[in-house]
């Protein structure tokens, strides 16, 4: 529970970030179905996370070798 | 540890770099994957432009002799038709050449008395026809909802569903006013004679979709793989999916010609009736007032409807397992 909490704040800013450029995108697609609005917005968000995740993991390894 | 650091050096300028990419993606992407409408006057053709080359054409011209005028109109610009701007049929000329002789030419008689430009549209209709009347041959362009497999049990509800779109989206073609040459009917082909004399007066009666389970159960399933077999004879690859498919030449005498410029739609990945809505109303909006879209095939999948649809779909079995669960 402790490395949860933890872990929600470490990406707390990133994490909101991501949540409304997953609403901007799910907004702009539109889907018809407000099951389809909720699902997008999710999947959009983790997607968005773990391209951030990526990235925030290339950095590191980048700069260590330097 | 050093994750963290690296968190807290890199997260707050990743973010806001990745909102302002994404604004200005917003911002961009609707004018590159949409397809542009008639608000974006250099890019496409409006129908009544359709319509001075179509009488210009049936005037007894010879081809050539037609490129040479369009060229000499398009630098004079003399012709008084005002939207869009002269500059669209110069931007891509092989392209539009192609579309005007491939498509428009033949689709009004030559002796038809002469219209006003501003007044010729095409008006998508639907028809529910029998299979020896197929193609109709005094329409502007001839449609078909083409389904390669009858319907089934599993697949009757799904079928019913796509002919309450079709009912909903396209005025029956004998309640417009409009003559029939300058009507894009979309049809329901049906086995039955008398069925199909039904159906049309149900369908032009105003009310209640009561007719699409007789439409289903009635179904012509020969002159829709014709139709499927015209349309990959003419270079479509509709690969295996299990449609229906939404097909169109225009004029109704081009079909089964390889040569033939098809219109088509691939419905094969819409399950859910809002998304079947929306394509069918695509169509009749994009056969009236795109008809650049007749040059190659429709490119209806782009990446927006793409995404639309498959969270929809998502969506609707995320719910039925959420319920399930319940």
């Amino acid at each position: 529970m402790k490395k949860l909490m933890e872990a929600i704040l470490l990406y707390r800013t990133p994490g909101i970030a991501c949540l409304l450029l997953g609403v901007l995108f799910t907004t702009y697609i539109s889907p018809n179905t407000q099951a389809g609005f909720l699902v997008l917005v999710i999947i959009t968000t983790l997607g968005l996370l773990v391209v951030f995740k990526l990235v925030e993991w290339i950095y590191h390894v980048y700069k260590n070798r330097r | 540890m050093a994750t963290n650091n690296v968190s807290k050096a890199v997260g707050t300028p990743m973010t806001l770099s990745c909102i302002l990419a994404c604004l200005a993606a917003t911002l961009v992407l609707p004018a590159a994957a949409e397809l542009p409408d008639d608000s974006s006057p250099d890019r496409y053709l409006h129908a009544s432009e359709v319509g001075v080359v179509e009488h210009r054409l049936t005037g007894g011209s010879s081809d050539a002799e037609d490129e040479d005028e369009e060229e000499d109109e398009e630098t004079s610009g003399s012709r008084p038709s005002p939207s869009p701007p002269r500059e669209v049929i110069l931007e891509g000329p092989g392209e539009v050449r192609r579309f005007y002789h491939k498509v428009f030419p033949l689709s009004a008689p030559a002796s038809s008395t002469p219209r006003s430009v501003s007044h010729l549209e095409i008006i998508a209709s639907r028809s529910f026809l029998y299979r020896h009347r197929h193609p109709p041959e005094d329409y502007a362009a001839y449609g078909i909802v083409a389904f390669p497999l009858s319907a089934t049990s599993a697949s009757r509800e799904r079928h019913e569903m796509i002919c309450e779109a079709y009912a909903a989206s396209l005025p029956d073609s004998a309640l417009l006013e409009v003559p029939v040459t300058e009507q894009m009917v979309t049809v329901w082909p049906v086995d039955d004679e008398e069925v199909a004399e039904q159906l049309r007066v149900a369908s032009a009666t105003p009310g209640g979709f009561s007719l699409c389970e007789r439409a289903v159960a009635h179904y012509d399933i020969l002159t829709a793989k014709h139709s499927i077999n015209h349309a990959r004879r003419a270079g479509l690859d509709l690969g295996d999916g299990r449609g229906p498919f939404l097909l169109a030449w225009s004029p109704s005498s081009r079909k089964g010609d390889p040569d033939a410029v098809v219109l088509y739609v691939d419905l094969s990945r819409y399950h859910s009736q809002p998304s079947i809505n929306a394509i069918f109303q695509r169509w009749a909006m994009d056969i009236e007032s795109n008809p650049r879209l007749w040059k190659n095939g429709w490119a209806m999948g782009d990446l927006r409807s793409l995404v639309r649809n498959w969270a929809d779909d998502l969506g609707a079995t995320v719910l039925g397992l959420i319920e399930r669960g319940d």
